[in-house]
């Protein structure tokens, strides 16, 4: 898969711009490992529709008195159908 | 005289029939500990005086006829990333080394008052992300089958313990295969169950919509039990499902007749080649499920290289958030393959991160779309037995394609199970998965697997 390659100076660059203060003997591993956030990236990529949505896997996160709602309307249906006789049901 | 190695299961039968005492069970698991943890080093930290008191409570509710349920009276650890009350909680770093909790992670309450007794806190990779790490606070935990090599991470504390007998069980966390590595790499059985499952409600986070807590255990029964105790829904966690839990026990049938089974074969024949041991075990379970009743056919999915690349680059871009301003104010503190792994993260744009979100829309569909007709998939949990500790390079998660990471994309239950040894004695594994929410098929086709094989009855020799 092709990628832009990125130089250890363009490497060095993104850390200084992050704030993070690498060791300078740490600094030349870092940069010969970028290529694998390149590839992973460009994988990433492919044909899409402009909709195409992300995963979303949060519930959005429910006011208290709806979930109370929510709650108490489902404890009552359970009741309901609890004391429906069988041929009610 | 208490026996070195028994499962919970064993355990708590013998607890309840008054055959055991919790007392003298736990001190037996302390005097293992202080004989065995200095070649292991899968503890950080012990908790005598502590474990020995809920004990004592224990012994006296059992006495007493108050039975709990079957984690009454049965030593447990947790990995140092499940916070505790009063009770360090360091994420196994420098960062982290005072932090001392005001609660218990929901889970570990759980498992309390289901009367599990916490024997101590456990080794993990720094933060569950970076090791196995020789700069760090603490060493790495070891494996007990050959302590020259790795137990698999970043879980490592909990694998060498529950192989060792030090533990029964213990808690893990799975955020690209932290739970079924390390349980492949130490024999055990180790359930990543579904997203939601159980709360992260109190437990350090590495990558918020990739991780999942879970049981390591040496059988599938066993880790049905802790599932049982730790499942459940909790608004302390936005993603906690508010499901019902089912009796994860109670479905332990071992019936397997008619089930369902896709083998991802290319998983680990071309995206990322298991040897030869490794291959031949899967094949050898195979045959197991066939003559239990099972269909197998094959399954073939998105390359493996997309799955890494999409959990992957999730996991980079959610923990650098996480550690962004620890990373800048204290980069030195963290250990070097933590931090040098996290810094990558920095090179990841914000449509990086979208795209993976949107990859991840895709092989999901795509994944419950292959399912449609199956009950479970099985593929391989790890390229091979576990590697010495030299043979893992800092950047080693990069170098090959996770064989686990797939069902942390999808958040589906996955499993790694034991399927037998090499001629030098070490674990191999599978990996069985299953439908989102469908954990009680993916232990009963486990413990079906274990029950037909002899593998369970082998346990690591120490001295």
């Amino acid at each position: 898969m092709k990628t832009q390659g990125m130089t250890r100076a363009e490497v060095e660059a993104a850390l200084a711009r992050a704030g993070l203060e690498v060791p300078e003997r740490e600094k030349p591993e870092i940069a010969a490992a970028a290529h694998f956030i390149e590839e992973m990236a460009a994988r990433l990529r492919r044909k899409r529709e402009m909709a195409a949505e992300p995963a979303h896997i949060f519930p959005p996160p429910r006011e208290p008195l709806d979930a109370a709602i929510q709650a108490d309307l489902r404890e009552t249906t359970r009741r309901v159908l609890a004391s429906l006789t069988a041929r009610e049901d | 005289m208490v026996p070195d190695f028994l499962t919970i299961a064993e355990a708590g039968a013998l607890i309840v029939k008054r055959e055991l005492s919790p007392v003298e069970f736990v001190q037996s698991r302390l005097t293992r500990i202080e004989r065995l943890d200095c070649q292991l080093h899968s503890f950080i930290r012990v908790l005598g005086d502590e474990a020995l008191a809920a004990a004592r409570s224990a012994e006296v509710e059992s006495m007493a006829g108050r039975w709990r349920g079957p984690l009454h009276g049965i030593p447990i650890g947790l990995k140092d990333i499940y916070e505790t009350e009063g009770i360090p909680t360091t994420g196994h770093s420098k960062v982290m080394i005072d932090h001392v909790p005001r609660e218990d992670a929901t889970s570990v309450r759980r498992l309390t008052e289901a009367g599990a007794i916490v024997v101590g806190k456990l080794a993990t990779h720094e933060f569950a992300f970076g090791g196995p790490s020789f700069d760090l606070p603490w060493p790495p935990a070891r494996n007990p089958w050959d302590t020259s090599r790795f137990t698999g991470g970043s879980s490592s504390g909990t694998g060498a313990a529950v192989a060792a007998g030090l533990i029964l069980g213990g808690t893990g966390s799975d955020t690209g295969g932290s739970i079924r590595g390390p349980a492949a790499f130490c024999g055990l059985a180790g359930l990543k169950p579904s997203y939601g499952r159980i709360s992260r409600a109190g437990i350090l986070p590495l990558a918020f919509s990739l991780d999942h807590a879970g049981p390591m255990t040496w059988t599938a029964e066993d880790c049905a039990i802790m599932l049982q105790a730790m499942a459940g829904h909790d608004s302390g966690d936005p993603a906690s499902a508010d499901r019902p839990v089912p009796d994860y026990r109670a479905s332990l049938s071992g019936e397997v007749k008619g089930l369902r089974i896709g083998l991802i074969r290319h998983f680990y024949e071309t995206d990322n080649p298991a040897n030869d041991a490794t291959r031949q075990g899967i094949a050898a379970a195979v045959k197991v499920f066939e003559d239990l009743g099972c269909s197998v056919r094959e399954l073939r999915l998105s390359p493996l290289a997309d799955w890494a690349a999409c959990g992957i680059m999730i996991m980079l871009a959610e923990g650098y958030a996480i550690h962004e301003a620890t990373l800048r104010e204290r980069f030195a503190d963290y250990g070097e393959a933590f931090r040098d792994r996290m810094a990558l993260a920095a090179l990841i744009t914000g449509a990086d991160y979208v795209q993976a979100l949107r990859l991840r829309r895709e092989l999901i569909a795509k994944f419950a779309e292959a399912m449609s007709d199956l009950d479970l998939a099985i593929t391989a949990a790890a390229v091979s037995e576990a590697p010495t500790f030299d043979a893992v390079g800092k950047f080693a998660i990069f170098e090959r394609p996770s064989l686990t990471i797939p069902f942390n994309v999808t958040g589906s239950p996955a499993m790694s199970v034991c399927c037998g040894y090499t001629e030098a004695g070490l674990p191999l594994a599978f990996q069985l998965a299953g439908k989102p929410f469908d954990d009680a098929t993916v232990l009963n086709a486990a413990h079906a697997y274990e029950t037909a094989t002899t593998w369970r009855s082998i346990r690591p020799r120490l001295s």
